[in-house]
């Protein structure tokens, strides 16, 4: 039940977020010295073209950056309005197809890392969590403490180097093959998602060893916490098997902060994985980002960061109202 | 690409000439979306001359846009030279010279202000039109309204046909580097297709990439960077050895590894180390290029103490500039000329005042003052980090700020520097650059910050610019370098090359005169790709 | 100090695997890789301890006034919340290429973008604590403001800050190794950062024979510092050792 009042509350305090983070990201990539007709290319293969000084200012009235800052302002917001995210100036295509072409990558490799790093972690952690300070709770500790003391970049590249520059097990770099030849029919769409798994194997697991830990921690804590509710050694002398008590008691009761673990998690997929994107060459929105900042790509890097940080607001409007349902007294959220 | 256009292209390919261009190819990299098509599943039956390769995939690093010269990116040369391969120009360059190309000869206007050329018979555009003098007239027109980002074309003034084969430019004064800078780099696009387009920016019509080069674009993907080329079997000056040419996006520390592990055939790199890291692999070869690049200081002169030539000097005899490129380079040094035109390349003077390593010199000069000079860098640049002892030495105080690319083209535009750590290639082809740099004509990364006032300089460099003799002009290029030599407003630390790693059996390097275009360090001349 | 030579100047050839006199090796200027992890540590310390003070004391602060001063709390909170969906790493990214990476600016803006999560957690705790049924009795006895804040809600806040704090050590310490990994570490510091930034701009790195002694230090050691920290708040609640 819904406190009166509560709902129209929230939702106005969103949209003012929404505005401010529309008007926030119009402004960050504007404040980036340089200019996005100058690309470098680096590797001291810098730009060879002799860019006349006219044709540079006919460029700059062509992408509108001749003009006042209120200007492309007004021109942004009413284009956004229309729904047009405009034209990419480092790559000749409309923003919205670039950012089409990539959402794929992005949603796929992160949703399916984050619902393995879930599923996973919360295993383990509730296995860690059973007895807890026995042997199992004590390595499965460790060994997640370690892993979260190698930032995610390492990772992603020990296991690049180990398993595709060393083993020869997984591609060098890509999302995918390119110009593959698959065949046509179900044996080619499959030998197609064969070819993506495999492409995305390292990355994945890349993101699941750097999140996997949180989820690990949090179920095996709380798991730990309810060893010795009452209600816990009711169905243990009942004589229900380990197993039933687990997925029927336990999990509902921990199931809470995990979920607010996950929220907090999910908001951040449109973000993109750019380190893990980098390392592996995947096409997806960090990728983008990273080359947008480098070629002060303004229309690019304003929907990127549009569209995560419009994510984030969705995913904590809508954790908010699911908390609002849940818990009228709206106890401490994790940060 | 619609699918339409590339089953009739594939079709047309394989129905007349049997060539095959998708038959496998290395393990990961075979095939191609088209092979879904009808028609196109046909088992490797011809290979061809000089190339045992049906397939060559030529490994760079970034996407470099769509294939017209309006959408390329020209963030570094990649781009403009896979455009060379789908599109022509009048003239191109050879191994030793510039050559008759699109135009089969051409007269030159006494005065070297009007040139008429000759197209040769037989052109036609990848749908079948021929290629005509109302094209390179439409041309030059269009790129005075869109310009090409590449290469600027403000120079022309007109364009007229006088017959079908025949079109005289007419320019705004006479432009000695117009058959190099201009004929040669700026691409011919059909009429038909560009003419009704008013915003060739914003154009993405399937017909976009029509050319008349040896190579015909059938797909890009954008998100993967990645674009196939196939033969243009009808190609008017010979036909393509290889079907098929892929050019692929390999990050940086993945580039020698994957022609390595044979999923691409040429790759770049800017190490020469690679050549002693590849010396067991009986495979692969290494490619050197003329050293195309420099790395240099641009000092600005009008700020002191850099306004004083002895400052300047004396910095260049503190700096043990072999040194600093054997370690950054990793092979041998070839110091910078202070001529800045490259050695080994078609201008350079050999005779110009020499800096070498001394630092006795360097205090002599600066009258054993301590001064301290700002330098700005780029952010991972590993030069100025053996500078800084080398000058302090001579009582030199080297402050370094970090910047990005970006950054560094942005404070150079401004005046607001001392110093500026730049690297570039564009300095081996017409030395016409050595003019533009120091009158502000253009606006690129590495033109800027280039601040000097010398009235003979000037002179000369207008007169090099308008003769159209070429005895005249050397003389003129010549003293040009001497200027720059003993005033030093940039000091070269040293010239680089590139190394392209390549497998001998896909694919045969070829060193072009002066580099590719305006000086582009790239093996893939589309010469060494068609049969002569 | 300890370090055998100066990181600064060129002492034996490039990218040498160990010996004697270069314990591990030198990096692609001819610089003392030892050396570098040395001084290294003085740098990553000093980023890590500086940006976690800052942080933790803008979270506390910014906590406290939005659970207390009920003007300020919307506002507050707005702000932390537009900071958190701003996205991270491309966030850091574009203002570290906006002011350049130096040593200060990386410190600025880790200190002052990082501390919006906590500073809910502090808000929540002294909102808690507010209600609680001791504060309402003081409230009830006459008790100022001032005073139920020193006496009542500032311990119950004080116990999570050691924790917010060692968290923040590990952020501080991959966001600097992160960004250096991607490009943005000045060249001519030294740091741990920056020892990876200049392994990893070359492109032949793992062609090279001497790759393990170039990487491995810096690696090595950003994984002990961060185990130490880990192992300093092992009396903490554990599942806060890992939730950034």
């Amino acid at each position: 039940m819904i406190v009166r009042g509560e709902l129209p509350r929230l939702t106005m305090r969103y949209l003012l977020l929404a505005v401010a983070v529309v008007l926030l990201n119009f402004f960050i990539p504007r404040l980036l010295p340089g200019n996005p007709l100058t690309g470098s290319a680096g590797d001291g293969l810098d730009v060879a073209a002799p860019l006349s000084a006219v044709a540079q200012e006919q460029l700059r009235a062509y992408y509108h950056l001749d003009e006042p800052m209120n200007g492309q302002l007004a021109s942004y917001l009413s284009d956004l309005v229309h729904g047009d995210l405009g034209w990419s100036i480092s790559r000749p295509a409309p923003v919205a197809a670039l950012l089409v072409a990539r959402l794929p990558w992005t949603l796929g490799l992160l949703l399916s890392a984050l619902l393995i790093s879930a599923v996973a972690g919360t295993a383990l952690g509730v296995l860690a969590g059973w007895f807890p300070g026995r042997g199992r709770d004590r390595l499965l500790i460790s060994v997640t403490a370690a892993l979260s003391a190698i930032p995610e970049f390492l990772i992603a590249i020990g296991l690049l180097l180990a398993f595709a520059i060393g083993l020869e097990w997984f591609p060098l770099l890509g999302g995918r093959s390119v110009f593959p030849d698959f065949g046509s029919g179900v044996a080619g769409s499959a030998r197609q998602i064969l070819d993506i798994g495999w492409h995305l194997t390292l990355p994945a697991t890349t993101l699941v060893l750097a999140s996997a830990a949180g989820f690990l921690l949090i179920a095996r804590d709380a798991t730990a916490a309810v060893q010795s509710e009452p209600w816990l050694v009711v169905a243990r002398a009942k004589g229900l098997p380990e197993r039933q008590i687990a997925l029927g008691h336990v999990l509902p009761n921990i199931a809470l902060p995990l979920l607010t673990f996950f929220a907090l998690r999910l908001g951040a997929v449109l973000g993109g994985a750019l380190v893990v994107e980098r390392v592996f060459g995947v096409p997806g929105l960090g990728l983008l980002a990273f080359e947008a900042i480098r070629a002060r790509d303004y229309p690019v890097l304003q929907a990127l960061f549009l569209l995560s940080s419009l994510g984030v607001l969705v995913v904590n409007f809508g954790t908010e109202l699911v908390y609002l349902r849940l818990d009228r007294r709206r106890g401490p959220r994790l940060g | 690409m619609d699918s339409l256009t590339r089953r009739q292209v594939l079709q047309g390919m394989v129905g007349a000439t049997g060539a095959v261009f998708l038959s496998a190819c290395g393990a990961g990299m075979s095939g191609s979306q088209a092979t879904r098509e009808p028609g196109a599943n046909v088992s490797p039956t011809a290979t061809t001359a000089g190339t045992g390769a049906d397939v060559l995939r030529f490994a760079w690093w970034t996407d470099v846009g769509a294939m017209t010269p309006f959408q390329v990116s020209t963030t570094g040369p990649g781009g403009v030279v896979l455009l060379s391969m789908i599109y022509d120009t009048l003239t191109w360059k050879d191994q030793n010279s510039i050559i008759p190309w699109l135009a089969s000869s051409w007269d030159a206007a006494a005065n070297g202000s009007q040139y008429t050329f000759r197209l040769v018979e037989g052109a036609t555009w990848h749908d079948g039109k021929p290629v005509t003098a109302e094209d390179v007239k439409f041309s030059f027109d269009y790129y005075a309204k869109h310009p090409y980002r590449w290469m600027p074309t403000d120079v022309v003034r007109s364009a007229t046909v006088s017959t079908e084969q025949e079109v005289t430019i007419q320019l705004k004064r006479p432009y000695a580097a117009f058959l190099a800078e201009i004929a040669g780099t700026v691409p011919i696009i059909p009429r038909h297709i560009w003419e009704p387009i008013a915003d060739p920016t914003k154009h993405t019509g399937p017909d976009r990439s029509i050319g008349s080069g040896p190579y015909k674009l059938t797909a890009h993907d954008e998100a993967d960077g990645a674009y196939r080329l196939t033969a243009n079997q009808e190609y008017w000056r010979g036909r393509p050895l290889v079907p098929e040419w892929r050019q692929l996006t390999v990050p940086a520390e993945a580039r020698v590894e994957i022609v390595r592990r044979r999923e691409a055939d040429v790759s770049l790199s800017t190490d020469a180390s690679v050549r002693s890291l590849l010396r067991d692999d009986t495979r692969l070869r290494v490619f050197e290029t003329a050293p195309l690049s420099l790395v240099r200081l641009a000092l600005n002169t009008k700020r002191p103490p850099l306004d004083e030539k002895d400052v300047r000097q004396a910095i260049a005899y503190a700096l043990d500039r072999g040194r600093i490129a054997e370690t950054i380079t990793r092979g041998p040094a070839i110091i910078g000329s202070a001529g800045v035109i490259p050695p080994e390349t078609p201008w350079h003077n050999p005779t110009v005042q020499k800096y070498d390593y001394n630092p006795e010199r360097a205090r002599e000069l600066l009258g054993n003052r301590k001064i301290s000079l700002d330098l700005i860098a780029d952010t991972q640049v590993r030069e100025p980090d053996l500078m800084q002892p080398m000058l302090e030495t001579v009582g030199i105080t080297l402050n370094v700020r970090r910047a990005d690319a970006q950054t560094r083209t942005q404070i150079l535009s401004t005046g607001e520097f001392q110093m500026a750590l730049t690297s570039h290639i564009g300095v081996g082809g017409d030395p016409d650059y050595l003019r533009r740099w120091y009158t502000g004509e253009e606006a690129n990364a590495f033109a800027q910050g280039s601040i000097f006032e010398d009235e003979e300089y000037t002179r000369l460099g207008e007169a090099q610019a308008a003769t159209p003799d070429p005895v005249k002009r050397r003389a003129a290029v010549d003293r040009m370098q001497e200027i720059l030599a003993a005033e030093l407003p940039t000091i070269v630390l040293y010239h680089r090359r590139f190394y392209w790693v390549y497998d001998p059996s896909a694919f045969t390097p070829m060193e072009t005169w002066g580099g590719l275009m305006n000086g582009i360090p790239f093996p893939n001349n589309k010469l060494t790709l068609i049969a002569s | 100090m300890l370090a055998p030579y100066d990181p600064r100047l060129p002492s034996g050839p490039p990218l040498a695997v160990p010996t004697a006199e270069h314990r591990l090796g030198t990096n692609d200027l001819g610089q003392d890789v030892l050396s570098h992890v040395i001084h290294g540590a003085r740098g990553a310390l000093i980023v890590a301890v500086v940006v976690a003070l800052i942080s933790t004391a803008l979270s506390w602060m910014v906590g406290l006034a939005a659970g207390f001063l009920r003007p300020v709390e919307a506002p507050l909170m707005a702000l932390c919340d537009l900071l958190l969906a701003l996205p991270s790493i491309p966030l850091y990214l574009l203002i570290a290429t906006l002011v350049g990476p130096s040593r200060r600016n990386l410190i600025l803006m880790l200190a002052l973008l990082s501390w919006p999560g906590f500073a809910r957690v502090v808000r929540s705790i002294v909102i808690q604590a507010r209600s609680a049924p001791h504060v309402e009795a003081a409230r009830c006895l006459g008790a100022t403001d001032a005073r139920i804040v020193y006496h009542h809600l500032l311990p119950s806040t004080l116990n999570v800050l050691p924790t917010k704090l060692i968290l923040t050590v590990r952020f501080a310490v991959f966001a600097e190794a992160t960004l250096a990994f991607l490009g943005l570490a000045q060249s001519g510091t030294v740091s741990w950062g920056t020892m990876l930034s200049q392994a990893f701009s070359d492109p032949l790195l793992f062609s090279r024979p001497v790759w393990p002694w170039l990487v491995l230090p810096p690696c090595l050691a950003i994984m002990a510092l961060i185990l130490a920290t880990t192992w300093l708040s092992s009396g903490l609640d554990s599942s806060q050792g890992v939730i950034g």
